[in-house]
């Protein structure tokens, strides 16, 4: 996160930036002029008579022109060349060339280009719904242009449950209609997957990975979905899901797997949204048992947030299953507006499980927690024995999508309990529940309009015999940052002094993002949101004052990642809003990786 | 005493008797001879009408009837009848005649008895109406016998008019014809000759077969009578004015063949010819304003006609036909003009005849044609005759000239042609002969000599205008030969060697020799009907230097292509042999060779063949190309670029249900060609990108008329560097097979290290190939990938380096690699590979110099969609960008990182 206020206004405001922007502009000009006189000639006896520079390759400059050195390609007649040059202009759109010789000059006028401007399947299939398929409308009819629909076609056919198509397009070049003529070939099922086995692990363990049940209509996106679980999980380097279009019998499906090595050590540094700059280190062992069990120890370290982690996932069962034992104990210390330190120990029962287009995750079990209140309000020693328990469900359009948000929503709800008189120094509740959900707008493919909302409620109730102070900070609810008030300061919320306590009991967050996809060229993403708090000084009580802050921003899908820069305004609205005017400023926030 | 008695009494009766029936005939025939009219009066004549003619079914009445005799003589009466209001009802006939005047002299002589003079007769005004009776078939058709020529011959003959204002004939089970009829007879005393003389007006004919509106018809014929019958002296003249014709013509209906008639015999021919020459005809015409033929099943022919025939003299006979205004055929307007000179000997020679007639076809042009044929003997005569024809730009004119004297005879053509085709300007036969002899005894039957020179002159296409030194407009052939026939009989034989000899034609970059020798046999008709025939052809072209043909084509529509317009040298081709021309088969032998070399490239390739037609079935060509010796340098192709769309895109086309399914357009001809390399001598292909020429066997066959491969296409024993290593492939074949669709592969590449060998071996087909690795010592095929993609164990590789293996590995085995794709990852060194198998898309990032990467393949929506993004840096290096969920807080974080890892 890179947040300062204002500092951001007054360097906009800059004259600099007037002067920089005109040394800019005149740069492009002049770059420009130059091309127009470059770009126009390709060589002595080949003229392009076009103002925009159509970016012909070397090679192709070479067999226009003639290639030096290469005796049999040193001299192109000038019709060869107009023949090449045609299909050059067809690979780029350009099909009503008109070509003029005049001694041993060719110069050729592109003339326009033909733009797809009608796209339709030979027979219709309406599940397909092309007619939502706009990216290549208005395009330049090109064989590429061609590939990517008939490839889109595929992609939405293998989704159908047809994944070995014949499909052919053709385009009309005075028009621009495309008719795609397809043979859809069998329904599939998917009956049997016949996978590579892995050394040292059960047969079907790694099945727990699957999006999808045999028997089920044949789906590519679950196919993808399963092998992205699995990858993501290290137990294998890759997996790969083949449909064997040539067998037979439709509905068998070939996994190729390469498992690699078990163990991974890896170090890294970096920063990332919350805690600037950090480092890390790990040892994993992903299969360190017949049953793909998964063993990591985690060290990562920034200035806001030192963590030392041992995780164990033990799929104790010797049979294929989704259900895991759940361990690990973390230490952490935890610089904010206070500094705490945390030990914590747990060992739940999980289990996962797949249905009706969802992921789900769930487990309850015990923890045992040390937490000291080094710096602030809080406690100075805690312990607890915690009852933990955890829900996530999760559409697997969202899963898919999850890199850049496209549909599908997610929903987590987690509880923790302690009892003084069980092991713990306070009796505590707490409980939160968050939600996303992605629409995209006009159902259009791909999407333009990104729908976002998300929310979040968490309270915790002070138990019996236990103040409000008593509770440790990670008991607490904080708002601000770019996770949820978008025009407030990382966790600013409730403001630090006075006679406030740190952190609240309940808190509650909405926030709204309407982002523009795939419409401006370089993989920019404008992006509007809206984002509403509240807190409250006692359990499930929200206090009548709003925190909201609207703002802009811009992602940038790049290629290393999603990249978002946010400007917020933080506005407070509601009883007593004079005492809090001080928080109403801009703020940016700057990402990457992150995707709401 | 008592029998003399009786003897008396009885002569006395019969006396008696004797001179009562004399008394009774003398005084019947003094009323016979000098009073008729006692009994033969309007009085008697009404008694016999109701009493006599009324019972048997006549129905006469008159208002008056009069008839004098006048005594002119002893034997010779004049008998005068005069009536009014004449009218006579038969079971078909009716007659009215309202006023009737007649003569007729008769001799009572007995042995003269009869009618002697006749006329004048005047019938004026009447009324005749006749309805047919089915006819008899026993009836015979009537003929004049001999007495009666005689006697109307001696008949003298006065004035005859007759009129009848309506006449009605009814033919059986037909509608009624109907007219106004004059007509005037009369007979010169001396020559005997009569005239006859026929007006009608309104003809009205409306018969089944045809229908007829004449308002006007009047002609005129002089004949006299001799023992055979009538003997016509003058016709005419003859007008007939017709409004309308229309005939019916019916389908012809199926019968049983009828033996042909035979035509009448000569002397009954001669006999008729004889006649006309001795009509004197009058100068004549017919016309119909309009006529209509109406032609089952086809267009009805329409128009107007005109017919004038004259004789001015006795030996001359002219015939002008007129046709205009005509629909239903393709023919707008004829006018014929047929003069003939008539023999005055009997026969019809000598024959000296002219012809001149145009007509206009409409749609299909104009055409005229005159001429004169004089034929003094069957043995002797001549003939001129000129013929045009345009149409549309094509014009035809011919002359021939022909005579005949004796067995020898000698047939002269010229002609031309202009326009007959849009390629050809004129076909001209400037010089054309066939003379020789014939005759019915002499053997051979006919022999003659045929020499003919024709010229061709085509149309320069405004393409070929920069090309008229190249293609001679003119081609110029000369055909000779013998026509020979044995003998002429049921099956006449006959034999002609003839010799086309094409003029050479030469040009800066060709030349071009023809000659056919075509010997032709056979019988001209017969049961034993046959045609036999050989060619020998010897047709060359030779372009002596490519260069000079590549300089001529340079900057043309047809310039010669790189990397061909380098080459210089020789091609020659040829058809040398003999075409079978018995049951239309054609077989004729063709070959072609090249020897062209340039400095770094060599073509020399020989194709001998055959063109072959085989009945209803497509002609054949049949070839075998050998490329003897075949060098090809490639260009120059930077592999850091995409691939240039050297062809056209088919799917970029107008959209028809052919664009949508394709299918392959049938040829013309049948096509049967293998090409081939010879055993050690491969096709080299020269690229930057290898130190040695790609060495590629050919041993294709091009099949149907919808050609298809077969065979194979191969690499044999060639060392290259591929995939970062040196390898030899052992072989790489393209298999065509008609059967299958794609072109299937089968290839092994053999790397070997000094202990160690990894084969790769390719399968499945050209858009789909399939790649698996076999080593000694055995390895798993992901630990032979990662050696020869990655040069290393994959023990050595970080985890992006495995996954790009491993993803490698399942799209070849999908068959996602396309070979091209497998020479770059094999050329250049591997940043990643990623394979998306159910989008069918591969995609490898292959490092090109320290800052620049190219993807290979493409990527679409949906490849990537894992929750992070990683790029590797080094070999175990990489920046991460993931969003993350701590497991604690459930706080979102995005983390961007650079990461060291390694499996282990």
């Amino acid at each position: 996160m890179l947040g300062s206020e204002g500092k951001f206004s007054t360097l906009f405001s800059s004259r600099k930036w007037l002067v920089a922007c005109l040394v800019f502009a005149h740069a492009i000009v002049a770059q420009a002029q130059e091309a127009d006189t470059e770009i126009n000639r390709l060589c002595d006896n080949v003229i392009v008579a076009y103002e925009y520079d159509l970016n012909f390759t070397g090679t192709e400059r070479r067999l226009l022109c003639g290639s030096s050195g290469i005796e049999a390609w040193e001299q192109i007649p000038l019709r060869q060349a107009q023949f090449l040059m045609q299909n050059f202009l067809e690979a780029r759109g350009y099909h009503h060339p008109v070509f003029t010789i005049e001694g041993e000059q060719l110069t050729v006028q592109p003339g326009i280009p033909t733009l797809i401007n009608e796209l339709s399947t030979q027979p219709p299939i309406e599940d397909l719904r092309i007619e939502k398929y706009w990216l290549p409308r208005g395009k330049p009819l090109t064989p590429t242009e061609l590939d990517g629909i008939e490839k889109w076609v595929g992609t939405r056919l293998s989704r159908l449950g047809y994944p070995c198509p014949e499909i052919r397009s053709v385009g009309d070049p005075e028009t621009g209609e495309v008719i795609v003529a397809l043979e859809t070939g069998p329904l599939w099922t998917i009956d049997k997957i016949d996978a590579d086995p892995i050394p040292y692990i059960r047969g079907g363990i790694l099945d727990r990975y699957h999006a999808f049940d045999m028997g089920d209509r044949y789906n590519s996106m679950l196919l993808e979905l399963s092998s992205e679980r699995l990858r993501a999980s290290g137990a294998v380097i890759n997996t790969q899901y083949l449909p064997l279009c040539q067998e037979p019998r439709p509905g068998t499906v070939r996994q190729i797997t390469f498992a690699g090595k078990p163990r991974i050590v890896s170090f890294g540094f970096g920063f990332d949204t919350e805690e600037l700059f950090k480092v890390r280190g790990s040892w994993t062992n992903t299969r360190f048992s017949e049953t793909a069990s998964s063993l990591d120890v985690l060290a990562t370290a920034s200035y806001v947030s030192q963590v030392l982690q041992t995780r164990f996932n033990w799929y104790y069962l010797p049979f294929p299953t989704r259900h895991y034992l759940k361990s690990s104990i973390r230490a952490e210390r935890e610089v904010e507006t206070y500094e705490s330190l945390r030990l914590k120990v747990s060992s739940t029962p999980a289990w996962t499980s797949d249905f009706a287009g969802l992921h789900a995750e769930y487990f309850v079990g015990p923890g045992l927690q040390f937490e000291s209140t080094v710096q602030g309000n809080g406690p100075k020693a805690t312990r607890l024995l915690t009852l933990d328990l955890g829900l996530s469900l999760e559409s697997n359009f969202f899963e898919y999508y999850r890199a850049n948000p496209l549909k599908g929503y997610q929903l987590n709800l987690n509880a923790s309990m302690s009892e003084k008189s069980i092991a713990s120094d306070v009796s505590a509740l707490t409980y939160s529940i968050d939600f996303t959900r992605i629409w995209n707008l006009l159902d259009m493919d791909p999407e333009i309009w990104i729908l976002g909302l998300r929310g979040n409620f968490a309270t915790t109730e002070a138990g019996r015999d236990t103040k409000a102070e008593e509770l440790p900070l990670s008991f607490k609810q904080f708002l601000g940052g770019s996770e949820n008030l978008r025009g407030f300061k990382r966790r600013s919320l409730p403001e630090k002094g006075g006679d406030e306590a740190e952190g609240s009991l309940t808190a509650a967050y909405i926030g709204s993002e309407l982002r523009l996809n795939n419409v401006i060229p370089y993989k920019l993403q404008p992006f509007i949101f809206a984002d509403f708090g509240w807190l409250g000084e006692q359990y499930l009580k929200l206090y009548p004052r709003l925190y909201w802050s609207p703002g802009l921003g811009m992602r940038w899908e790049s290629p290393i990642g999603g990249l978002r820069v946010t400007a917020g305004h933080g506005y407070v609205s509601g009883k007593n809003r004079e005492e809090k005017e001080g928080l109403e400023q801009w703020q940016f926030y700057f990402s990457l990786g992150e995707q709401f | 005493m008592l029998s003399v008695k009786r003897l008396l009494k009885t002569f006395g009766i019969i006396l008696t008797a004797l001179l009562s029936l004399s008394m009774t005939v003398c005084v019947l025939l003094y009323i016979v001879l000098l009073e008729p009219q006692w009994f033969i009066n309007e009085a008697s004549l009404r008694w016999a009408s109701t009493r006599i003619l009324s019972p048997m079914g006549i129905d006469l009445t008159f208002e008056s009837l009069n008839p004098e005799f006048k005594k002119e003589s002893f034997f010779h009466r004049n008998l005068t009848v005069k009536s009014r209001g004449f009218q006579l009802r038969m079971e078909n006939i009716e007659i009215e005649i309202p006023y009737l005047s007649l003569q007729l002299f008769f001799d009572l002589n007995p042995t003269h008895l009869g009618v002697t003079r006749l006329g004048p007769i005047d019938v004026l005004n009447g009324k005749f109406n006749m309805r047919a009776s089915a006819p008899d078939p026993a009836s015979e058709p009537f003929t004049l016998e001999g007495k009666w020529i005689r006697w109307l011959d001696a008949l003298r003959l006065d004035p005859v008019h007759i009129s009848f204002d309506e006449i009605v004939f009814t033919p059986y089970q037909e509608r009624p014809i109907t007219s106004k009829v004059d007509i005037r007879l009369s007979k010169t005393d001396l020559e005997r000759v009569w005239t006859l003389g026929l007006l009608v007006d309104k003809l009205r004919v409306d018969l089944d077969p045809m229908q007829m509106d004449l308002p006007h018809a009047e002609g005129r014929v002089d004949f006299s009578l001799d023992e055979k019958g009538i003997v016509v002296r003058s016709l005419g003249p003859i007008l007939v004015q017709g409004e309308s014709l229309n005939i019916n013509l019916k389908a012809p209906e199926t019968n049983p063949p009828q033996q042909p008639q035979n035509p009448p015999p000569m002397a009954e021919q001669s006999r008729w010819m004889e006649q006309i020459k001795k009509i004197r005809l009058q100068p004549s015409e017919i016309s119909w304003n309009s006529f209509a033929i109406h032609r089952p099943g086809e267009p009805s022919v329409e128009g107007r006609a005109k017919l004038s025939i004259s004789k001015p003299n006795e030996s001359t006979l002219n015939v002008a036909m007129n046709l205009d205004k005509v629909k239903g055929v393709p023919l707008q307007s004829v006018n014929l003009d047929l003069g003939m000179k008539i023999p005055a000997v009997e026969g019809y020679l000598p024959l000296d005849a002219t012809i001149k007639g145009k007509a206009n076809l409409a749609k299909l042009g104009n055409a005229s044609l005159n001429g004169k044929v004089i034929l003094t003997s069957l043995e002797d005569g001549n003939y001129d005759l000129n013929a045009s024809y345009n149409y549309g730009p094509s014009v035809f004119t011919a002359k021939s000239q022909g005579k005949l004297a004796g067995e020898r005879f000698e047939i002269n053509l010229n002609g031309q042609v202009t326009n007959p085709h849009k390629t050809l300007e004129k076909i001209a036969l400037p010089r054309c002969q066939l003379q020789g002899a014939f005759g019915e005894k002499r053997r051979p039957f006919l022999e003659s000599a045929l020499d003919c020179a024709i010229a061709l002159t085509r149309v320069p296409a405004p393409a070929e205008q920069p090309f008229q030194d190249l293609l001679p407009r003119t081609a110029s052939l000369s055909i000779k030969g013998p026509f020979t026939i044995q003998a002429w009989n049921d099956a006449p034989q006959f034999t002609a060697p003839i010799s086309v000899i094409l003029e050479p034609l030469k040009s800066e970059v060709y030349q071009l020799n023809g000659k056919t020798d075509i010997s032709l046999s056979g019988v001209l008709f017969g049961p034993q009907q046959s045609f036999a025939g050989t060619a020998n052809i010897d047709t060359r072209i030779v372009l002596g230097s490519f260069q000079s043909a590549v300089k001529r084509f340079a900057n043309t529509d047809f310039s010669i292509p790189a990397p061909f317009n380098t080459f210089d040298g020789r091609i020659q081709c040829g058809a040398q042999g003999r075409i079978k021309l018995e049951d239309q088969m054609l077989y004729l032998p063709i070959s072609c060779a090249s020897e062209l070399d340039s400095s770094t490239q060599t073509m020399w390739i020989k194709a001998d063949g055959l063109v072959q037609t085989r009945g209803q079935q497509k002609p054949l060509i049949q070839m075998t190309v050998n490329l003897e010796k075949v060098t090809f340098q490639l260009p120059k192709v930077s592999l850091d670029e995409p691939v240039p769309q050297i062809l056209p895109d088919k799917r970029i086309a107008e959209l028809t249900e052919a664009a949508l399914n394709p299918e392959p357009v049938p040829l013309p001809v049948e096509l049967d060609i293998k090409i081939s390399t010879p055993r050690g001598r491969p096709l080299q292909l020269a690229s930057h990108l290898v130190k040695n020429p790609i060495p590629i066997g050919i041993d294709l066959v091009l099949k149907g008329d919808k050609p298809t491969n077969s065979g194979t296409v191969s690499i044999e024993d060639y060392e290259v560097s591929f995939l970062k290593k040196k390898a030899h492939i052992d072989h790489l074949k393209v298999v065509f097979d008609p059967a299958i669709e794609t072109p299937s592969l089968d290839g092994l590449l053999v790397f070997r290290d000094p202990d160690f060998r990894i084969d790769l071996k390719l399968s499945g087909t050209v858009s789909q190939p399939f790649y698996s690795f076999e080593s000694q010592p055995p390895r798993s095929s992901s630990e032979l990938l990662s050696m020869v993609l990655f040069g290393g164990s994959s023990d050595s590789l970080d985890e992006d380096n495995l996954r790009s293996v491993e993803e490698t590995r399942a799209a070849m085995v999908d068959g996602a690699v396309g070979l091209l794709s497998m020479y770059y990852l094999a050329s250049t060194p591997i940043d990643s590979v990623g394979y998306n198998p159910h989008t069918g898309v591969f995609r490898a990032r292959v490092r090109l110099g320290k800052t620049l990467s190219l993807s290979v393949g493409s990527d679409i929506e949906g490849l990537n969609q894992s929750v992070g993004m990683r790029k590797r840096l080094t070999e175990n290096w990489s920046f991460e960008t993931t969003a993350e969920t701590d497991e604690e807080s459930h706080e979102n974080k995005g983390t961007a990182m650079f990461r060291w890892g390694r499996r282990y």
